[in-house]
Order: structure tokens, then sequence, then C-alpha cells
């Protein structure tokens, strides 16, 4: 009788986050996608407003990010949506997996994605900072991203990962009493 | 040692029973085949071995625990069926890799060997794949993963007649490389003959014959001669099928009911002449009375 392998639950999902990450990069790249086509389509979108006063006459444009974390956060649940379907959760069954490490990989993704979601979106801002200032060579002030870029970025990916579990609790509670007719 | 235990489990689907009150238990180090008309619950029982279901009642162990939501059995267990998937984005050189790194039996070079000799290009990805060519993959992965339980589930369906003699070959070696547990189920029996240990037939959702094959091919005989010669002698059995054609009767019976000797059999003009597996299980599992030609009549 030859000797039966021993793997901790913690080994297991390592793995399980590092084979997952790679396979489920799909969905980033469609985040990529989802920023550009909102970015294409708000590009005219600072809201703008001026004062007058003799001759002196001051107009300025909020641009924000806030569209992009709404977008994100949209895509997050997405995704949450489609890391439980049936597809997802067969492709597990093809490397070593129980329910509860495919459960606490997933998380796992989630919070990694969600890292990247933000820097992704972070990122459409610079590109958006970049446009203004060669574009439309306008001069402007910088408020809440350079100022405390940390904070704003954790609360964004808070927020965003906060969407995508928003999905993925109902989904676990819900399972827990489906259990036996899974698969 | 009993590497599987299965004590009375049941398994029903809403109201449809898939499994009943199944018990049984499974040697290490045996390749089993797993044999059943469809539909008789053959994947269930292996969904369940592989813990990705549970049962309704009963109990199941593998390796003396439960395999429902267990790492450690999943991580001792493989199990291959024209299910298995990966991602769109892995190469199969890719899933290879991943291969290795979640199993730690995993033979490498093995593998990369067998898919030469089968043809198949690494750079391919899954999904790509034809149907034999996807089963050929999938029974690679799951040999060279090495697992002490390995189930395969219909592994050669689509793949042509050569591949599947060349891969029977393939899993015995491997076996003998490396004894392990294997459990197949195939609508092939009479391909897969040669490389079974034991038989374990199912029927209608429970086992009705669990024994090596030789003992297995035993349990049922063919009678034929005078069909008065033969009246009496089937009145004292368990008749499975018989024919008549001009004054002769062809019968299969149950072995274990029949007490004449041989002697006495030719001097009465009976031949006897064994079966094969498959002829066996055919039998076995046959419905009371089913005649597909009747449907037509």
């Amino acid at each position: 009788m030859q000797s039966l392998t021993n793997i901790s639950l913690k080994t297991i999902v390592k793995k399980q986050v590092k084979w997952k990450a790679k396979l489920y990069i799909s969905a980033l790249s469609s985040l990529v996608i989802l920023q550009i086509i909102f970015g294409i389509l708000l590009s005219s979108s600072g809201s703008t407003s001026g004062y007058g006063r003799g001759n002196l006459s001051v107009q300025f444009s909020i641009y924000s990010l806030d569209m992009f974390l709404i977008v994100s956060a949209f895509w997050a649940f997405i995704v949450a949506i489609l890391f439980t379907t049936k597809a997802y959760r067969i492709d597990d069954l093809s490397v070593i997996s129980s329910r509860t490490s495919s459960a606490i990989a997933n998380i796992f993704v989630m919070i990694i994605y969600s890292f990247i979601a933000v820097v992704i979106m972070i990122s459409t801002f610079y590109l958006k900072v970049l446009e203004i200032l060669l574009v439309e060579k306008q001069s402007f002030i910088i408020e809440n991203l350079f100022i405390s870029p940390s904070i704003y970025y954790y609360v964004s990916v808070a927020s965003v990962y906060l969407a995508q579990s928003a999905y993925y609790w109902a989904l676990a509670s819900r399972d827990r009493h489906l259990l036996k007719y899974q698969l | 040692m009993n590497i599987i235990q299965c004590e009375d489990l049941s398994k029903s689907f809403g109201r449809r029973n898939a499994l009943q009150h199944v018990t049984c238990a499974i040697d290490a180090e045996k390749i089993i085949g797993i044999i059943g008309r469809n539909g008789a619950g053959k994947s269930t029982i292996l969904n369940i071995i592989a813990g990705y279901i549970k049962p309704t009642s009963g109990s199941c162990k593998v390796f003396n625990e439960n395999p429902f939501n267990n790492i450690q059995t999943a991580a001792n267990m493989i199990f291959i069926d024209d299910r298995l998937s990966f991602s769109d984005y892995l190469s199969l050189e890719d899933i290879l890799k991943f291969g290795a790194d979640f199993y730690p039996n995993w033979q490498s070079e093995l593998a990369y060997r067998m898919l030469d000799y089968a043809g198949l290009d690494l750079t391919a990805k899954h999904q790509q794949l034809s149907k034999g060519q996807l089963a050929t993959f999938n029974l690679v992965y799951g040999l060279v993963s090495r697992c002490a339980l390995t189930i395969l589930d219909e592994p050669m369906n689509g793949m042509d007649e050569a591949i599947r003699t060349d891969f029977y070959r393939a899993i015995l070696k491997e076996y003998l490389a490396f004894p392990r547990t294997i459990l197949i189920t195939s609508h092939h029996l009479q391909e897969m003959e040669s490389i079974l240990e034991e038989i374990l037939l199912i029927d209608k959702g429970s086992i009705i014959a669990h024994a090596p094959l030789d003992e297995f091919k035993e349990q049922l005989i063919s009678l034929s001669g005078p069909s008065d010669a033969l009246a009496d002698l089937l009145s004292e059995t368990e008749v499975y099928a018989q024919t008549i054609v001009a004054g002769m009767t062809s019968a299969i019976v149950d072995t274990s009911k029949l007490f004449v000797s041989e002697d006495l059999l030719r001097s009465k003009g009976i031949t006897l002449s064994h079966l094969t597996a498959s002829e066996v299980c055919k039998y076995l599992t046959s419905k009371e009375g089913s005649d597909i030609d009747a449907i037509f009549d």
C-alpha cells in the first residue's frame, strides 16, 4: 500500500489562488474594455461651471473618478456572479480542490482582482489627466488623488470588493441549503 | 485494506432514485470495472466516491474518511470524465505545468511522451481539441497524476480504435509502474476485459454483482440441445434467456442453480458453452421479456 499524500488546506488554497488568478484573467481584460468604452463615452463629462465679475471670468471643470468607480463596482458584481457559476465550479474539479478550498480561493482571487481593478481604474484617471494637459492644454487644480492617494485607493478597493462580496456571500449562504443538489 | 467502503448508500435526485441501498467495499490496488446500462447509477456512485455530491442516506468512506468536501481525499483522488474542463486561456502545456504544481506524484516526462505519441499539439487549447483528442488528453492527465484512487468515467469515449487499444495498454503499464486503485466505467467491456481484475455490476441503482472477472463469467452458462431433453432441466433453474429453433433449445441459465454433471448433460445431447463477460452483463441486466423486435410488431 503506497502512502497517501497529505496536503494542508493552506497549501491547496495557495495553489488554487495561483491557478485561478491565471484562469480568470479574462475578467480583467473585460474591465479594461469597459473602462475604455466609458472613458470615450464620458470624455467630455467634466461638470463645468463658470463665474464672472467685471473683467474677470472664472470657469472650472471638475473631473472625477466616481463614474469609473461605479463602473468597476458594477463589473465586480458581475464577475462575482460569474465566478460562482457552474462552469467555473466544474473547472475547480480538474485540480485538487474541495468546496471549502474553492470558496476561500475565490475570496482571495476577488481581493487580488479588486486591487488590480482599482489600479486599472486609477490609470484611466491618469490617462484623463494626460488628455486634459496635452489635448485641451488646460491647467488644473488637483484635489483628492494626489493629496491622499492611499486613502482614496483603499476606499476604492474596499468598495469594489464590497460589490463583489455582496453577491458572493449572498450566493454562498444560498448554496449551503442547496449543497445536495449541486453539480 | 479497503480503500472504499459504502454502506447502505442511497441517492435520490428529487423523486428519482439513482442509487438504492448500495453496500460495497473495494480493495486497494486493483483495476475494477464498473459496468451497467445507461442510467444505472454508475456515474452517481462515482460522483459520491469522488466527493462531488452528498449521498441522501448511508455512508461512504474513502481512505477511511468522508469524501464530501474533504481536501485529504481530494488530494489522493482524481476523477476523469468528459466534463473535465480547463480555461480557454491555458494551453495543454500550461495545464500540465499546473498539474505538476498540484499533484505531488506528477510525471511530467511521461505526460509529454504520451501526448507526443498521441500526436497532440502542446500549444493547442483544451477546448480546441476534437472529442477523441480531448478524451486522450484527459486520460493522460488522469494517469500521470498518479493518485492512489484514479476514477475513469468512460475514458475512451470518442477515441478511435487504435488509440483505444494503445491506451488500455498504457493504463495497464502505468498501473504496474505505480500500483493504485483504478475504477473504470465503460460500455466496451469486451475491450476492457483484459485489464480488469474485478467487475462491479450496477443495475437500476443497486449492485447486482461484485466478483473477480473469472468468477463473474462463470455465473451464467449457455446450454443448447434438444428441447425435450432440456425442458426438465430448465424448469429447475433460473432461465435468463431462451430461444427455440426447430426443436433445439438454447438457454442461458444460472450456474449456481444447476446441479447436474457435465457427463449427464452430454449423454442427453446437451452442449455447454461459456459466455463472455459482456454477455453475462447483458443477460444479468436485461429487463424481463425485453425484446426490441416487439416494438416494431
